[in-house]
């Protein structure tokens, strides 16, 4: 059996509107991976940054999978929340990133968005607090259709991912 | 050397240094670092706690720590799942003369042969309320990690709310043993297993 590691930290955050930020986080694979350890998903911690724009989370993800082909390579799904001084969480941003197929140290930007409201939703979201989510996240990473959905840009999470391989040399597969 | 036929385990070999840290908001720092890592690997050589020299900021603008601090360990494992990290806790002491946790980091031994300079946040828990941290500031009782392992991994770290305020700066030379003899590709472009599996 082929076996992929994914182990790094998700550093942190930037350039969304407000810097108080958490990230929530999933792995999602296809039918032919499987997990031998590690947690699939988590939370991170609350980061309030003294100065700078930057919310660090330093969080750890370590994934040991087994699989027998290619298809469903893994990817990780993230949705990033502000966190205001009453203590109440609005989402900000939604993005995805694949775990890189070529071994070694990859520090990877991932780009999120949000789901765009009408102009009423989006004024009451400045005063109210919250704001829209969608009602299936899957949407983030999965091939479906998302003609419906308007979006804006949100900021960027940051990944330092180390990929190691083992057996692919075995069955013939290049990375 | 060739690499030892049957081998069942392989060896991890990581020197380097802490070499310094910007915490402007402090001048009294010194450094603990220990480290974490999973059930499969075992420390062979090196401490399981450094402790640094007390610093004192520097004058000038850079207001920098400069600790030049050793890390130096060999681990032996037999799965790279539970890769050793390493949690450093920044202390100093508040005006009260206690000592008190000013920052912690945690980060990932290399996983690929090589030199590396890394840059590490550093962050310190925020009190839950403003009573709290009022009371805190009082007494010199400051937020801290009752075991900073904790840092090493993702469950229970939600509930935490941090700030973070400094960055620390690494130096990390590794070699490892019997890797490839195990079949690990740790780097893009290695292709040895035309001859492995023959």
């Amino acid at each position: 059996m082929a076996e992929v590691h994914v182990i790094g930290q998700i550093v942190g955050a930037s350039e969304f509107p407000e810097n108080d930020l958490f990230c929530k986080w999933e792995a999602h694979f296809g039918p032919a991976w499987k997990r031998l350890q590690g947690e699939v998903s988590g939370q991170t911690q609350v980061d309030c940054p003294a100065s700078g724009e930057m919310a660090y989370f330093a969080h750890p993800i370590d994934l040991h999978f087994a699989t027998r082909g290619l298809q469903g390579w893994p990817k990780l799904h993230f949705e990033v929340f502000h966190y205001d001084w009453a203590g109440r969480s609005s989402l900000v941003g939604y993005g995805f990133a694949h775990v890189p197929s070529q071994p070694g140290l990859h520090k990877i930007d991932c780009v999120t968005w949000r789901p765009t409201g009408s102009f009423m939703d989006e004024v009451s979201s400045k005063f109210v607090g919250g704001g829209i989510q969608l009602k299936r996240p899957d949407l983030v990473y999965e091939l479906h259709d998302r003609r419906n959905v308007h979006s804006t840009a949100g900021g960027k999470v940051h990944l330092e991912l180390s990929v190691i391989l083992r057996n692919f040399d075995k069955f013939g597969v290049e990375c | 050397m060739a690499a030892e036929a049957g081998a069942s385990s392989f060896m991890l070999n990581v020197c380097g240094q802490i070499e310094s840290v910007e915490l402007p908001h402090y001048d009294y720092i010194f450094l603990i670092y220990q480290f974490v890592h999973g059930d499969d690997w075992e420390r062979v050589l090196g401490l399981e706690e450094g402790v640094s020299q007390l610093s004192s900021k520097s004058a000038d603008v850079r207001g920098l720590h400069a600790f030049a601090f050793p890390v130096e360990v060999t681990f032996k494992s037999t799965n790279p799942h539970g890769w050793p990290q390493l949690v450093v806790t920044a202390l100093g002491t508040d005006i009260w003369g206690n000592q008190v946790v000013r920052g912690y980091s945690v980060c990932h031994l290399p996983m690929q042969p090589g030199r590396v300079t890394k840059r590490v946040p550093l962050f310190a828990p925020q009190s839950s309320s403003l009573m709290s941290k009022l009371q805190g500031l009082m007494q010199s009782e400051h937020p801290l990690y009752t075991d900073p392992k904790i840092l090493g991994q993702g469950q229970g770290r939600q509930v935490t709310r941090v700030r973070s305020l400094g960055q620390m700066t690494l130096n990390f030379s590794t070699s490892m043993k019997n890797t490839r003899a195990l079949g690990y590709q740790l780097l893009p472009g290695e292709n040895f297993g035309a001859a492995a599996a023959m």
